[in-house]
């Protein structure tokens, strides 16, 4: 048997050949490699800068939110302003426009009263002002007449035969307004008894003229959906006191010039 | 624009007077009835844009009224709100079944009364 034996100068060819190649394939994978990196680094400043940009453009955005907060609460603010001054000139309105009710219901009330020199149809304008103006279908018109311990019903509604006799004759309230020419206002009692005419008087108004009392207004219960007395109705008593005193003495002084005289007014 | 007509109904001088006062401020023409009849026959000759009705009034009271301009073509869509010292829930009920659109009470409130006025004649 013969061993064969590689050529020595083969051998090498061969081996230096394919060193050659891999010396080349590492050549041409580090070239790869390289390129690689190059563009992973430029790819990575893209990033960077575009990571810059970012945070640039997010101190931006909250510069601006913050701007827009503060403008916000500035809004809110002046909102919350607005909102008070217009509650406040609704209330001042509804003010104004009560006060300017009132005062109409107290023309309407003196106009009513002299817009007549007819004895008769005074009381019935100060009845219809006790009706629809006060509120109350129950009450009495008292005059006072010669005797003073008792007076007279002139006018009244919705009382009994029984309590208007006690008003004019006994009542201490009626009598002590008659005397002293002062009005009485009290919280409304729902409860009548017989002759106890003190419960359920709402108001007594004096009809005086200077010191002069002429009358009383026995004013008792006031309409169901009425609860009480307003300061509006207190202004109207107060108004009544005077002006149906002297509406009522014009008529007796225009009774007393008719008779004597046969000129018009 | 024209303004509004409103027919004033009550056989009150005072509440007449009242009524007036206090719609003078605002931009309607008033026109006033002193009792249930002159007030069917002005509503009836001129329909009125609201009709402002007492109920309480003699011979022909104000549910009459109101019963008889409803079933008329010419009033019967005028919105009508009843004026009255009665405000028991008895008078409020008979006063919606005869039709009228609202109710108010006296002594009149005066903001109450625009309120309502302005709110009807809106519609």
């Amino acid at each position: 048997m013969s061993d064969e034996q590689p050529e020595p100068g083969k051998y090498a060819k061969t081996v230096h050949e394919e060193t050659q190649d891999f010396i080349r394939s590492l050549l041409a994978e580090n070239r790869e490699l390289r390129e690689l990196t190059a563009r992973l680094e430029s790819a990575k400043a893209d990033l960077a800068e575009e990571v810059a940009s970012l945070k640039e453009r997010l101190t931006t955005a909250r510069v601006d939110l913050e701007t827009q907060r503060r403008s916000e609460a500035r809004l809110e603010e002046e909102l919350a302003q607005a909102e008070a001054t217009s509650r406040r000139y609704s209330t001042e309105y509804v003010e104004v426009e009560r006060h300017s009710s009132s005062l109409a219901n107290l023309y309407v009330a003196s106009y009513r009263l002299h817009g007549t020199l007819c004895r008769r149809e005074v009381l019935d304008a100060l009845e219809e002002i006790i009706v629809n103006l006060i509120g109350s279908e129950e009450y009495a018109i008292l005059e006072c007449g010669a005797n003073p311990e008792s007076l007279e019903v002139v006018a009244q509604s919705g009382m009994e035969p029984a309590r208007l006799q006690h008003l004019a004759t006994s009542s201490s309230l009626v009598k002590r307004c008659a005397r002293t020419g002062e009005l009485y206002s009290g919280n409304q009692n729902t409860e009548r008894g017989g002759h106890d005419a003190e419960a359920g008087l709402t108001a007594c108004i004096p009809l005086r003229l200077e010191k002069r009392v002429f009358g009383v207004i026995a004013i008792s219960r006031l309409l169901p959906h009425k609860a009480e007395l307003a300061r509006l109705d207190l202004e109207l008593f107060e108004l009544l006191a005077t002006q149906t005193a002297s509406a009522l003495y014009l008529t007796q002084l225009h009774a007393v010039a008719g008779a004597g005289s046969e000129v018009a007014p | 624009m024209e303004a509004k007509t409103i027919l004033l109904v009550d056989d009150s001088r005072t509440t007449l007077m009242m009524e007036q006062m206090l719609l003078k401020k605002e931009p309607y023409r008033v026109v006033t009835a002193s009792n249930g009849a002159d007030a069917i026959r002005i509503a009836l000759d001129a329909p009125p844009d609201l009709i402002l009705l007492d109920v309480v009034m003699p011979e022909v009271d104000g549910f009459a009224v109101c019963e008889r301009l409803q079933s008329e073509p010419a009033t019967e869509s005028v919105p009508i709100i009843m004026v009255t010292t009665r405000g028991e829930a008895e008078h409020v009920e008979r006063a919606f079944k005869t039709g009228c659109s609202d109710f108010i009470t006296k002594p009149i409130d005066g903001l109450e009364l625009l309120a309502k006025v302005r709110n009807h004649l809106a519609d």
